[in-house]
């Protein structure tokens, strides 16, 4: 069941009076309870489109359709507060969706933010805005959540703490979209990848269904066996979950030796899909 | 309307420093001008008691009085509206610039939230002008030992105050950064003011030609006609200038010579009927934009 339809989003910023086309025709669903990632190199039209489908920017045409009940959460990538407190800045959000003030006190704690209540936004450090940005975001339950960029600027620590919330999120079966430039992190959490350039989505890589990966070997790669890049030792090949212990005996029966047989990692699929091409 | 409510009480929170600045500048620019007022006053007035009669200068005094009143409100919307205008942009284009609004918008709807703040400039711009005619009243005692009543004065102020607090707003929601509000806020202001005052003397200097030309002298409804309607619409580009609609209710336009001044251009009814105009544009103007820039983009299939 679909969570989420984008439908042909296009969008055109005026830069100077010279026109710069950020999207050009995005389409793409994504179904409940799954994580999705969006990847690609600056500039490419990510924080267009997250902010398009947060409901922040009108799109020149397309439409976001939405089969959850609102209101979706949203993270930005440099959270943006009013100029009140940190508690007044939630307790604003809670009383619109009317929840107690009972339930937002626990929450305070649970984000590490409990002693920051009587802060301003602008006094806390980025790694407890990104937690703030996030309790007030999942202050409401979200059935979708939007994370721009939730890892950029944290320290490992918070990261780690960041990685095993959306995990938890993820368990729960909250609908996840992610822009996110750490693949590292990325990989663990989503179902899909988006990748994006120049405003277009030019692939779509769905990793709970099959696998990039990469193979460290010695002897000769038999040519049954098909890849997508292959040099003397080793060799990236695309291969269903199922299929991997049918692959890894015929490359044994075939006299092949595996050194290493790990899934490749987003920056090997980034560097296959990208290239050295960035539209900067 | 418990939506509404919370916006509005979250709204006045968010306005708590603005407001302090306006009710700073309100009580600096208000006491100097109710002082300057009250002293020129109190020198008319024995100037005047010298040379008259102790009951002639009592029915001069009130229409003194009246006068020093309509000063001080000319000039206090003059210096207030330079900190009135900028400070309600910035108050307004805060939250379009780091996509608060957008992301209030996400619980609560956008009539409500807009509708919100419209009413904190409305009651923010009553208390400023309550404010104003309060150090009056004060200080005009304190001079002259003289009570004096800011009715209906305030009923004429505080629409305009409020007319540029909109107009602020609408530079505010224009200009999504705040910084650009400010600037464009006060520059708008000055303009609006220098073309009020150009259109103001072109117009007075053309009607002293034209009325010295005529041996007759042009009663009220005569003069009206034959001002310049160039002159008189430049003239009202300035909400300021509707404070003339106090001429003909404090009843100087059978008491003095006709200059601008002392009269009402558009009478009083017409000035009614700008003044709401002036409210209803701005309105529809801001509503009309920020209804735009917030655009509904998730179609919501539920």
């Amino acid at each position: 069941m679909e969570a989420v339809k984008v439908a042909n989003i296009k969008k055109t910023y005026s830069r100077w009076l010279r026109p710069v086309k950020a999207l050009r025709g995005v389409s793409f669903k994504i179904e409940k309870g799954t994580s999705v990632g969006l990847v690609g190199p600056n500039g490419a039209g990510k924080s267009t489109l997250v902010k398009i489908m947060a409901g922040l920017l009108y799109p020149d045409s397309g439409k976001v359709y939405l089969y959850v009940n609102p209101p979706i959460g949203y993270v930005q990538e440099e959270p943006t507060f009013l100029d009140t407190t940190v508690y007044k800045n939630i307790a604003y959000i809670a009383e619109l969706n009317d929840i107690p003030h009972s339930e937002t006190e626990p929450l305070f704690e649970k984000f590490g933010l409990s002693d920051k209540k009587d802060k301003l936004p602008s006094e806390l450090s980025h790694g407890q805005k990104k937690r703030l940005a996030l309790l007030r975001a999942l202050l409401y339950k979200p059935e979708f959540l939007i994370l721009d960029e939730p890892f950029s600027g944290l320290d490992p620590s918070v990261a780690l703490w960041m990685k095993k919330l959306i995990q938890k999120l993820k368990k729960e079966k909250v609908t996840l979209f992610i822009s996110s430039h750490n693949l590292p992190y990325l990989m663990p959490i989503v179902d899909d990848v988006i990748f994006i350039n120049k405003g277009k989505i030019i692939h779509r890589y769905p990793l709970h269904r099959e696998y990039l990966v990469k193979v460290i070997f010695q002897g000769k790669w038999p040519e049954s066996v098909e890849t997508e890049e292959i040099s003397s030792n080793k060799a990236i090949l695309k291969v269903k979950r199922e299929k991997i212990p049918e692959l890894i005996e015929n490359l044994m029966k075939n006299n092949v030796k595996l050194y290493e047989f790990s899934p490749a990692g987003l920056e090997e699929i980034y560097e296959k899909i990208y290239g050295g091409r960035y539209s900067e | 309307m418990n939506k509404f409510l919370t916006n509005l009480k979250y709204g006045w929170s968010l306005f708590k420093i603005p407001m302090f600045i306006l009710l700073i500048m309100c009580a600096i620019v208000s006491v100097v001008l109710a002082y300057n007022v009250s002293e020129q006053y109190n020198l008319w007035y024995f100037n005047y008691l010298s040379t008259h009669t102790l009951a002639e200068t009592q029915a001069a005094a009130i229409f003194s009085i009246k006068a020093a009143r309509l000063d001080f409100w000319s000039i206090f919307l003059f210096y207030m509206s330079f900190f009135i205008a900028p400070i309600y942009g910035y108050y307004l284009s805060q939250d379009e610039e780091n996509e608060m609004n957008g992301i209030l918008i996400m619980h609560t709807s956008k009539n409500s939230l807009l509708f919100s703040r419209i009413v904190v400039l409305l009651c923010s711009s009553l208390i400023l002008s309550l404010i104003g005619g309060l150090i009056l009243i004060f200080l005009f005692y304190s001079v002259n030992g003289v009570f004096i009543g800011i009715y209906p004065d305030i009923f004429v102020v505080f629409p305009i105050v409020f007319i540029f607090s909109l107009l602020g707003a609408l530079v505010g929601v224009s200009f999504k950064k705040k910084h650009w509000a400010i600037v464009v806020a006060i520059f708008l202001v000055l303009i609006l003011f220098l073309v009020h005052n150009v259109a103001h003397s072109m117009g007075d200097n053309y009607m002293s030609a034209f009325m010295g030309k005529h041996t007759s002298s042009l009663n009220l409804g005569e003069y009206r006609a034959h001002y310049p309607l160039l002159w008189k619409t430049l003239i009202f580009v300035s909400p300021q200038a509707l404070i003339e609609i106090l001429n003909p209710v404090f009843g100087f336009e059978s008491w003095n010579s006709y200059s601008t001044s002392s009269i009402s251009l558009l009478g009083f009814w017409g000035d009614v009927v700008l003044m709401l105009l002036w409210i209803i544009l701005l309105f529809a103007a801001l509503y009309l934009i920020f209804s735009y820039r917030h655009r509904n983009v998730l179609e919501v299939m539920r």
